[in-house]
């Protein structure tokens, strides 16, 4: 009983947590400028910044210092990726006082008012571990690009409302399956009960791994619709990367394999990658694909192989 | 719309049910109409605390003397003035469209008693048997369905039934005083033989941060338990008795009714539960969880072991309360 009344008294003043915002740059210092032009707008004031900048071969680390002076930067020396970059600057934060961590891609923008919604929910219980915002396009502010993530009876990951008009559709706190990692908020518990994200993924699916295994160990995952986020359409830009192709590929499988989410979903997968693979290489069509093909056959190769993290050819 | 009163019966857990509390404040239903009754069965502190914070919905907390949650949810029931209950157990956490998706059901259907979909979530992050049990469960694949279910799904901590029909059936009563008692079964039963639809709302969702998940040999215990108290339940149901699934091979052989798959199923049975073979599956399953915790091979071998658990707590049962039907 003492817990929950201590928890729950009125004279205990409410303090505003420390938030550690981590923003990750790779070569792209201009976006990451305008990312923290836009957290410096925020309407919440208890916060420390963090750019780990992941091996960038330009003067991505001399840029960003000269409009902001006061940030703190951690230079790796080599690209360690989305996890291990982020890796590194959830350390610095957790030997910190802070009570959540703010991930954020260097490309998005933040809504001024996003971290009120976002703390608002998440505070009210410690089982809420993840709070996600509204995300929307860069391109085109009203256009959806996430409102949550859920599984589809694939057993794929299935972003909700991509490509639809925000007319208010998904306007409601709601839990979902995992939440996209171009931003969210992880509670400090959730991350010393369930560990940092798993350098096996390198590259995308790492944020639906830690959120599956955020509910596995008995928290919650919210989607936050009145804080909102504007990232760059990732379809347009990401539409022909080998390097996408590849990470996208190899990481869902390894998902489904570290999720134990059945044979039949990755038996599925797999002869749909073949398929592409033999469209790509017989119809003449597809002729400049042979770079993309081969993105994938690695992926699969490594997949069987069980070769994960960094691959030297997509870095 | 439909006001709503949800009736939460606890005995002892203060911080489980802040959890639960806390869980409701994020529905997505008008806060004016959700009356939350907290039932104390006789905790050994009070709840005044919990009252008297800022709670977005009505609150009121009913203390009485120890007598079960059984008569907490009729307690409560009684007190309610929502429209429709809503039972749900204080080691529950919904989700934020548990209450308006149940009430949108309500509102359009009649006759009915509604549940959502009930997650089991292990708080033992160290067990594999939580683990593999919550994994179990985490992914479904009717997630934005709603289907008709067979009544005894239902759940005694974890459904919705509207006011009128609820005394209309007579409450809930159970075949012993504590916890298991079979009240969720014998309600639904009568629901059923009057006719109610039983309907399931995958979206919906609970969390039931169960504390005897926390490994095989408490939830087999508790399975244990269950099974004994089933006895009773048979004796004043007779109907039942071919009815409950998993009891289904766990009954002695009836050498008239039973078909001649059934009787070799309870053969098997009878020959699996043996208390020497149990003790060596469970020998083998905390070896397994500690060199080798894959799911596929544990997920069986627990199955086995609780299933052995309910025949013995199904014969200690028959051996203290005596055989039914042999009159």
């Amino acid at each position: 009983m003492g817990e929950a009344t201590a928890a729950l008294s009125k004279d205990k003043p409410v303090q505003e947590p420390l938030v550690g915002i981590l923003v990750l740059n790779w070569n792209s210092p201009q976006d990451t400028i305008r990312c923290l032009h836009s957290i410096k707008t925020s309407a919440y004031s208890n916060y420390l910044i963090l750019v780990v900048d992941n091996g960038s071969i330009d003067d991505s680390v001399l840029q960003i210092q000269d409009t902001f002076p006061n940030i703190t930067i951690i230079e790796t020396e080599k690209n360690l990726g989305y996890t291990g970059g982020n890796n590194i600057g959830i350390q610095y934060f957790l030997k910190k006082e802070i009570g959540y961590i703010f991930l954020v891609n260097n490309d998005a923008v933040i809504a001024p008012d996003s971290l009120n919604y976002l703390l608002s929910i998440a505070r009210i219980d410690s089982r809420n571990g993840f709070a996600g915002p509204k995300i929307l396009a860069l391109e085109e502010p009203k256009m959806l690009l996430s409102a949550g993530i859920y599984m589809n009876s694939a057993q794929d990951p299935v972003h909700r409302g991509i490509g639809e008009f925000d007319s208010g559709q998904y306007d409601r706190v709601s839990e979902v399956d995992a939440l996209s990692g171009s931003a969210c908020l992880v509670s400090r518990e959730v991350i010393e009960t369930i560990g940092m994200l798993d350098d096996n993924f390198f590259l995308y699916h790492e944020d639906i791994d830690w959120c599956f295994r955020c509910k596995n160990a008995g928290f919650k995952v919210l989607f936050v619709p009145s804080a909102k986020v504007w990232h760059p359409d990732p379809r347009i830009r990401d539409e022909n990367s080998p390097l996408v192709i590849y990470y996208i590929t190899r990481n869902s499988l390894l998902f489904k394999r570290k999720h134990h989410l059945g044979p039949w979903s990755t038996i599925r997968q797999l002869t749909n990658n073949l398929k592409t693979v033999i469209s790509w290489s017989i119809k003449p069509k597809w002729k400049n694909k042979s770079i993309q093909r081969d993105a994938l056959c690695n992926a699969i190769t490594d997949y069987i192989l069980k070769r994960w993290g960094c691959n030297k050819r997509f870095c | 719309m439909l006001s709503v009163s949800v009736i939460i019966p606890t005995y002892n857990r203060h911080k489980q049910l802040l959890h639960t509390l806390k869980a409701l404040t994020l529905q997505d239903y008008f806060m004016d109409l959700i009356e939350i009754i907290v039932v104390d069965d006789g905790s050994s502190s009070p709840l005044g605390g919990l009252v008297n914070q800022d709670w977005p919905f009505n609150i009121r907390v009913e203390v009485q003397n120890h007598q079960g949650g059984t008569n907490a949810k009729n307690n409560g029931a009684r007190l309610a003035s929502g429209k429709v209950l809503f039972f749900l157990d204080d080691d529950i956490e919904v989700s934020p469209n548990y209450i308006s998706s149940l009430a949108e059901l309500h509102n359009t259907y009649n006759d009915v008693i509604v549940s959502g979909n009930l997650i089991p979530t292990s708080t033992n992050k160290n067990s594999p048997f939580g683990r593999i049990y919550s994994q179990n469960n985490q992914q479904d694949k009717q997630k934005q369905r709603i289907t008709n279910i067979n009544y005894l799904d239902i759940l005694g901590g974890f459904f919705t039934i509207k006011k009128g029909h609820f005394f209309d059936l007579g409450e809930l009563s159970g075949v012993g005083s504590g916890w298991p008692n079979w009240e969720d079964v014998i309600f639904s039963y009568k629901a059923y033989q009057n006719g109610f639809e039983f309907l399931r709302c995958w979206y919906a969702t609970g969390y039931h941060y169960d504390h005897s998940l926390s490994n095989i040999s408490t939830c087999a215990r508790r399975w244990e338990r269950a099974s004994k108290s089933a006895v009773l339940l048979f004796h004043k149901y007779p109907d039942l008795q071919s009815q409950i699934p998993m009891l289904t091979d766990k009954t002695p052989i009836d050498w008239d009714l039973d078909s001649p798959s059934l009787v070799i199923r309870k053969g098997v049975r009878t020959v699996v539960s043996t208390p020497s073979i149990t003790y060596l599956m469970e020998a083998l399953a905390s070896a397994f969880e500690r060199w080798y915790p894959s799911p596929r091979l544990l997920r069986p071998l627990y199955r086995w072991i609780t299933g052995s658990y309910m025949y013995r707590g199904f014969h200690q049962g028959l051996r203290s309360y005596g055989r039914f039907g042999s009159e």
